[in-house]
């Protein structure tokens, strides 16, 4: 899907590993994006309470973070009227079924476990950026939540 | 020791209670004697009393009899006939008294012929003064009998005597040896309930002592109850900690292990080029030894879940899981031209996720230990059986159990590894043979712990290996 302007899309991990190879995924993909990278979730609130409007198209979190985990930044965006429909895509370490369970139930959009090879990484993000906007706004069935890529 | 004593003083009663019983019945024999004794001496008193009257009678008779034919005065015959009856009166009396005499009755009966001779004569000469008057030796005529009379009571009156010393004899015999016996008797039970009380308090002391020992120990008891309860709890939340420690670790583990796959993987795809043949089997190889590492991280995790893990039991049947499980398998079952040969299963209450954890290491490990170029063949099998039909000293008597079980073709093990395989980290192969961490049936006897159920393994090399899984089917409905 290749609309005019590019994806606005925030990535907000502590992990500087994990954020370059996000990012050289991103590179190698042949989608227009603008890419905001983020370190820890009380950056990211501020950065959101800044920029927002216009709201990013979708934002990657990690849940394990210093100072404000994911968690609690998921929660709280849920409670912020301008930041309520964000499409927030979960991007963590854990397949644990009681965290997919709850940040389901606290609005995320979907969740990704993160994969072990830099192909499979790309298919995610490209899987994410594929979905139309509509799709992305809207919580999938629980079935559909948590993203297998293979 | 306690009941013997206490039969011991039992006994000691006992004969107490004999030997007092026994002294209560002398002494009652004893006062009956002295009783007896003065009945019988009034008893002689009377018969000697009535025998003297019956001559004294006589003899008022006959003054009686001699003051009216002097006088013709009608009060002396009144008098006359007065005494005669008094003397048939007391012979009859001294017949009932000397009734258990058979020698007194014997000379009562010639007394009393004597007695009647004596009282005809004396009629005959009032009859003879009523027409006549009376010669003297008419009047001394009688005398002789009188005399008889005297002779014959006299007699009696001994006899009678006789009787009384004799019985009395007898008596104060008696009388001196009851006292003796008496005396023996209570000297005799004193001898017993001193011992007794000395018995009894060597018991009490005793008794007294083990129950200060019975105290000391319960206190202690429940000093060490308490510390071990303490124990208890401080090892309940080392052994969660350790387990949320486990959790935890083998999930940051998977970090920094993810990012050493991910950058190897990344260099061999978009910088091999550059690479020597050499460096690139040396990446090969971190990439094999980093994924080796995930699974044992996986399983780990798996392992520690089955433990943390809330346990949600419910009444499943178990081919839901089954075919569960063969669809987690679809791919390696057709590749591998392997046969699961299903039967009837049962209902039982399990925790869903685990019980197909369970299977799905079971059936894995069958299809992973396959005998190289025989399809591999597995059978699983299930019934209710009674807890006694269970092989195993385990079983609880009384549940009913549903033994499940998956017997293979496949490679097998020796007889002697049955319960080793079972250990954590336990491996039977070569690690570049097959794969494997040495975890998955760790898993599966923790869960069926979880189950309080039972597991056996029997194996035969290269014949293949069958599972037992018996698990308690309480709770369910059928």
């Amino acid at each position: 899907m290749h609309t005019g302007h590019p994806k606005n899309i925030f990535l907000a991990d502590d992990d500087a590993d994990d954020r370059l190879i996000f990012k050289e995924a991103l590179k190698e993909l042949n989608v227009k994006t603008a890419l905001t990278i983020i370190t820890d979730g009380v950056e990211l609130m501020s950065v959101l309470d800044i920029t927002v409007p216009p709201p990013p198209d979708v934002v990657f979190l990690d849940l394990n973070m210093p100072r404000k985990d994911g968690m609690e930044c998921l929660r709280e965006m849920r409670h912020i009227q301008k930041l309520k429909n964000i499409p927030v895509v979960i991007f963590s370490t854990s397949d644990h079924p009681g965290t997919i369970e709850k940040t389901y139930k606290l609005g995320a959009t979907y969740f990704i476990c993160k994969p072990r090879s830099f192909e499979l990484l790309k298919k995610a993000i490209e899987t994410i950026l594929s979905f139309d906007s509509s799709l992305l706004t809207r919580q999938p069935s629980k079935e559909e939540y948590f993203l297998k890529i293979a | 020791m306690e009941r013997i004593s206490h039969s011991r003083i039992k006994i000691i009663f006992l004969v107490t209670t004999v030997i007092l019983i026994v002294l209560s019945l002398l002494s009652y024999l004893r006062i009956k004697n002295l009783v007896d004794t003065g009945k019988l001496v009034n008893h002689t008193q009377e018969v000697k009393l009535e025998l003297e009257g019956i001559v004294a009678e006589l003899t008022e008779a006959e003054s009686s009899l001699r003051g009216y034919i002097i006088s013709k005065d009608s009060t002396f015959l009144n008098a006359y006939y007065t005494y005669m009856a008094n003397t048939d009166r007391r012979i009859n009396k001294v017949t009932a008294l000397t009734a258990d005499n058979p020698l007194q009755q014997q000379s009562l009966i010639a007394l009393r012929k004597t007695v009647h001779k004596k009282m005809e004569y004396m009629d005959r000469i009032l009859d003879t003064a009523a027409v006549s008057t009376i010669s003297q030796p008419q009047m001394l005529g009688g005398r002789a009998l009188m005399n008889n009379v005297h002779k014959q009571t006299e007699a009696m009156e001994k006899e009678e005597q006789r009787l009384l010393e004799h019985r009395s004899e007898l008596l104060t015999k008696e009388a001196f040896i009851t006292p003796m016996f008496t005396i023996f008797l209570i000297v005799g039970a004193i001898i017993i309930l001193v011992a007794a009380y000395i018995k009894i308090t060597q018991e009490l002391k005793i008794s007294d002592r083990l129950k200060a020992d019975v105290e000391k120990r319960t206190a202690e008891l429940e000093l060490a109850y308490g510390a071990l309860q303490q124990k208890n709890e401080e090892l309940l939340t080392m052994n969660k900690e350790l387990e949320s420690f486990a959790y935890i670790s083998s999930h940051d583990l998977q970090e920094p292990l993810r990012k050493i796959q991910t950058f190897a993987n990344r260099i061999m795809t978009s910088e091999s080029q550059n690479l020597t043949d050499k460096a690139k089997s040396y990446f090969l190889r971190i990439e094999d030894a980093a994924n080796r590492m995930q699974t044992l991280i996986a399983d780990l995790l798996a392992y520690s879940r089955t433990s943390t893990s809330e346990r949600n039991f419910e009444s499943i049947d178990l081919n839901k899981i089954l075919e569960d499980v063969k669809k987690d398998f679809e791919e390696i079952i057709t590749e591998k031209n392997a046969v699961i040969e299903t039967g009837e299963m049962c209902h039982a209450t399990v925790i869903p996720f685990q019980f197909h954890q369970l299977m799905h290491n079971i059936i894995g490990n069958s299809l992973k230990f396959s005998n190289p170029g025989i399809p591999s063949h597995i059978i699983v099998t299930s019934r209710k059986i009674n807890a006694t039909e269970v092989k195993s000293p385990q079983s609880i008597p009384g549940n009913k159990y549903c033994h499940i079980s998956i017997a293979d073709n496949g490679i097998g093990f020796e007889p002697e590894y049955k319960d080793y395989i079972f250990e954590l980290f336990k491996r039977l192969h070569d690690k570049a043979k097959i794969e494997g961490t040495g975890i998955g049936l760790t898993i599966v006897k923790k869960i069926i712990e979880n189950h309080n159920g039972i597991i056996t393994a029997k194996g035969e090399l290269n014949k293949g290996a069958i599972f037992d899984i018996y698990i308690p089917v309480s709770g369910v409905n059928l």
